[in-house]
């Protein structure tokens, strides 16, 4: 088991209709990075892009959680 | 240095989970993880979804003051923390009332099983002190029942009324105790974890009915999937509310007046026409996130987080 998580993404179909898990992951990792964390922004831009970018017709809903601050050089 | 006033007496001056304060023309608040959250109505008429974080699950103290309790008392079930996202469709009775009955039966259950998991969590730990790495033990067998109990008892609240509205929802729900996870879900909305250097793990799986396993359940209900969806209707498979499709199929069939077609139905002897075509048992995941070095620094400690410049408003 590696302990090594970095983050938990919950979110509802208006999402993943248009984003799979793993390109949902990958944005949110490097945003998080791009800004050293601030998950609340990178929640925003994230439903950004699957609204005005890809087009979700859903409602969006996007909670992440950080388990450990990765983006700090250990 | 002396304290004096409010932050002379024992605890009243200390900070505590969920407090909020402005320094200057910045507002803090004090979190035990960071977390970040977007909601959006899109393109649709009204917005649905509810989103929940409970950053001090178990732990509540009156007007923010210790209450004398040790802090050594704050131990692994102590430590819990609650999140979840609702997606509700037909309406949004179903999901407002999630976001305060689900929350509210999880904990009821736990404190009902209180001694079982602090005795299972002593168990857990290895003679040196240390901590058991399995996440399939006594502890996670336990929470799953509380788990499940929590949310079938919690749709059973919503549906009973006559009065019910015919709301629907889905829940994707993390709850964090000490080093474990555990993540459930009913309908499509997803907990996906992302592990060291990015690796993605989907915690939780769809329940729609391009699963074989769920769409055999609904057919063993009498129930038929058209157009991807559950009667050609709903495109989960299982939910929160959603009445109409939690009394059975000869019930769904009689309330519209229809005759049950009982030559078709009675010949297949295996299919129980008064089991839900849409259940709201959840589908679990225990992990365990944390280690022992790793958590202290994220989960006992309080962490400060700068919040939205617009929240200052409130103040």
């Amino acid at each position: 088991m590696n302990h090594n998580d970095e983050f938990l993404l919950l979110a509802c179909d208006g999402l993943f209709d248009v984003f799979r898990s793993q390109d949902a992951i990958a944005l949110v990792r490097q945003e998080l990075i791009a800004h050293r964390g601030q998950p609340a922004e990178v929640a925003r831009i994230l439903s950004d892009q699957a609204i005005r970018v890809r087009r979700s017709r859903d409602n969006v809903s996007i909670l992440i959680v950080i388990l450990r601050p990765f983006w700090e050089a250990s | 240095m002396r304290l004096i006033g409010p932050y002379g007496q024992k605890g009243i001056g200390a900070l505590s989970l969920g407090d909020e304060f402005i320094v200057g023309r910045t507002g803090f608040s004090v979190n035990r993880f960071d977390y970040g959250v977007s909601e959006a109505i899109g393109a649709r008429p009204t917005m649905e979804d509810r989103t929940i974080v409970i950053q001090s699950f178990m732990y509540e103290h009156p007007l923010n003051i210790y209450n004398g309790e040790p802090k050594d008392t704050l131990n692994e079930l102590s430590m819990t923390s609650f999140v979840a996202v609702f997606d509700g469709h037909g309406g949004d009775e179903c999901s407002n009332f999630l976001t305060e009955a689900l929350p509210r039966n999880i904990r009821k259950q736990m404190l009902l099983e209180k001694d079982a998991i602090r005795a299972a969590i002593d168990s857990s730990r290895n003679p040196r002190g240390g901590h058991s790495e399995l996440s399939e033990d006594a502890v996670s067998e336990l929470m799953r029942r509380v788990i499940k109990t929590s949310y079938l008892k919690t749709d059973k609240e919503f549906i009973s009324p006559k009065s019910a509205p015919q709301s629907g929802s889905t829940a994707a729900t993390v709850l964090f105790m000490g080093r474990r996870i555990f993540a459930a879900n009913v309908g499509d909305s997803r907990v996906v974890l992302c592990r060291s250097g990015g690796q993605c793990v989907e915690l939780t799986s769809d329940h729609k009915p391009s699963r074989p396993d769920e769409a055999a359940r609904v057919r063993a209900a009498g129930g038929f999937i058209l157009h991807k969806r559950v009667m050609g209707e709903l495109a989960i498979t299982r939910a929160f509310g959603d009445k109409s499709f939690k009394i059975g199929i000869r019930a769904m069939l009689e309330e519209d007046g229809d005759e049950l077609n009982t030559a078709t139905v009675n010949e297949d002897i295996s299919k129980d026409l008064s089991a839900p075509l849409v259940s709201s048992e959840p589908e679990i995941a225990s992990l365990v996130c944390f280690d022992e070095i790793v958590f202290p620094s994220i989960f006992d400690s309080m962490l400060i987080t700068t919040i939205f410049f617009g929240i200052l408003s409130r103040f």
